[in-house]
């Protein structure tokens, strides 16, 4: 376990030396959120504030505000991209030639990745929270017990997004050119896991198909777990499946990057 | 038994054969052609614990496919191979701990950060001891004269000295086979002597199996016993270095000072002139006939001075890939 203790930290000392460009990316993610907050408001005048879909003006707001929070977690910049140059270009070899797994390897780096994330954020973060809370358009404090849940989904939305940025970099292994995959993956993602509106105000047929993929569980799920939308039964089945989206996606990962290397050329050099 | 066995190893790439232009690639969408291309075709050899062993060739020969296979990189489509007990595509964790490959053309250390890191992170791989790390650091920063740049960023050090650190980082779980990949390319005299003493004295002192390719015949002349000559992916010569010279060179070189210069068309008779630029000429004479030819050109000339010559190496093998043409290698 030394070894991968030891990758995250040297992980962490790597994303130190682009702190600023992280710290900027930061302030960056937020703007969109001013945009939500003019978007919405002006939607909600037309109609005298009635909700929408149990939306209120506030609890849409609370809503976009989570998903960053979500984001935070499931989002991995670079990862699937990486990974796919890494197979292209033969890169892969360092870690092929030395006694390390390389989803170990990966993974602790990612872990240091978003921990020096949240370190960074965690200033603007918190304004954004004050101001958002001051306004009243966010409860201060969902409760222990919800607490908790939310947490437990947010780890869980990590590790779904790490598998499926995984997933899609290991194609790679098959395709020189991974872009438009990754592309098609991203649209996906940005729409069905409810980055982009609640997965709420969907037709229910179309809604009916998204609550039964994995993406929801990248944003939406997390996001209606702090808002309190779930009975105590509907909370288990949810982290119920979640947990078999993930048993299923790490035997695919697990495949494909073993099918994969019966085909990797180690090419370059 | 050896330390490497490896009997028949083969390695055949499927590459796709596109057809030149946009019409080309349309057609690729529907019909696939492949080609075969055997990188590695039938390749046998065993090296004992503690050998330096070569692999020359040209490129596309099959040297690196080879090593990649030997370290576990690449599975091979024929044949067997052994190192250590272990069969090295199925990368145990015990036989990775117990090897190094380093490619001159890339790099495994962190690019952002100092090559201290790496090393740190690469002692907890391989899980080396604190005191056994600090010692062989000590002595590798030391041998390679890198001690002041332990603590910049790998981007902001020289090819030559990038090239230093890599080798530290291969060397500091102590393997007991080294496969180098072209370790000095693109250096410099110097680092390239460095590199080359370095390496030499950790086969002497510690035992270690190397192999290695490089394309600077100083290289091979300075540090291996024996060569493995290999060409459109099949052994072509296994043994010590003056052996090829007396397997493939068929001539020697004799250079001649005269006194009193003879006419140009007068040498032809010794054998093909390389060089005639008097006083002095240089003389191209079949190998069985050189001791006949100077002993003529010493009794019908003013001879000043006269000696005789191997064919540089680099030509012998050049002649040798050439003209083994490409019918019995690639399709």
């Amino acid at each position: 376990m030394t070894k991968y203790w030891t990758t995250f930290k040297v992980g962490l000392s790597e994303r130190l030396v682009y702190r600023f460009n992280f710290f900027a990316g930061v302030f960056v993610n937020f703007l969109p959120l001013v945009t939500q907050f003019f978007l919405w408001s002006a939607v909600f005048a037309t109609r005298d504030d009635e909700p929408i879909a149990g939306y209120t003006l506030s609890s849409m707001m609370a809503y976009y505000m989570l998903i960053h929070v979500a984001r935070s977690f499931s989002s991995m910049p670079q990862l699937a991209r990486t990974t796919a140059t890494e197979i292209r270009d033969g890169e892969l070899n360092k870690y092929l030639i030395r006694p390390i797994d390389y989803m170990g390897y990966t993974l602790s780096l990612r872990v240091a990745h978003k921990l020096c994330y949240y370190l960074m954020a965690s200033l603007p973060f918190a304004v954004v929270f004050t101001w958002l809370i001051y306004s009243g358009y966010f409860a201060p404090w969902p409760g222990w017990e919800t607490f908790f849940y939310f947490a437990l989904s947010l780890a869980m939305a990590f590790t779904i997004g790490f598998l499926l940025h995984m997933m899609f970099g290991l194609i790679g292994f098959w395709f020189l050119e991974v872009n438009t995959f990754l592309f098609l993956y991203f649209m996906v993602a940005y729409f069905f896991s409810g980055h982009m509106i609640p997965l709420d105000l969907l037709p229910p047929w179309l809604k009916g198909i998204v609550m039964n993929l994995p993406f929801k569980y990248e944003a939406y799920f997390p996001v209606t777990v702090y808002l309190g939308r779930y009975s105590s039964e509907e909370l288990m089945v949810e982290f119920g499946v979640e947990a078999l989206w993930i048993l299923g996606l790490l035997i695919i990962v697990k495949t494909l990057y073993r099918r994969g290397l019966k085909r990797y050329g180690a090419y370059g050099g | 038994m050896s330390l490497i066995q490896v009997k028949n190893l083969s390695k055949i790439y499927k590459v796709y054969r596109k057809k030149p232009g946009f019409l080309g690639a349309v057609k690729g969408l529907f019909h696939r052609e492949y080609n075969d291309v055997r990188a590695v075709d039938g390749v046998s050899f065993d090296i004992e614990k503690g050998e330096m062993v070569a692999f020359l060739g040209p490129n596309g020969a099959g040297k690196t496919t080879t090593l990649k296979m030997l370290s576990g990189l690449i599975y091979p489509t024929g044949g067997t191979a052994n190192v250590m007990d272990h069969i090295p595509w199925q990368r145990e964790d015990d036989y990775r701990r117990r090897f190094s490959l380093v490619m001159g053309q890339k790099n495994q250390l962190w690019w952002d950060l100092p090559a201290e890191e790496s090393f740190i992170l690469n002692k907890e791989i391989y899980g080396v001891d604190d005191r056994s790390y600090r010692e062989r650091l000590e002595e590798l920063t030391e041998l390679l004269q890198v001690t002041e740049i332990l603590s910049q960023p790998v981007r902001e050090v020289s090819l030559g000295e990038r090239m230093k650190l890599e080798l530290i980082a291969a060397l500091l779980h102590s393997p007991e086979v080294l496969f180098l990949d072209e370790p000095t390319i693109g250096l410099d005299v110097i680092a390239q002597r460095t590199i080359r003493e370095c390496i030499a004295r950790y086969n002497r002192e510690k035992d270690v199996t190397i192999l290695l390719t490089s394309h600077y015949m100083r290289d091979v002349e300075e540090l291996c016993q024996r060569v493995l000559v290999i060409n459109h992916g099949k052994i072509e010569y296994d043994g010590n270095l003056t052996g090829i010279l007396e397997k493939f060179a068929q001539h020697k070189l004799l250079h001649i000072r005269f006194r009193n210069s003879p006419a140009e068309h007068e040498l032809k008779d010794f054998g093909i002139v390389v060089k005639n630029d008097p006083p002095t000429a240089t003389i191209e004479v079949a190998r069985a006939s050189v001791l006949d030819a100077s002993a003529q050109l010493m009794q019908k000339y003013d001879v000043e001075d006269l000696s005789i010559e191997e064919v540089p190496i680099e030509e012998v093998m050049a002649n040798m890939f050439e003209t083994k043409g490409p019918e019995n290698g690639n399709p």
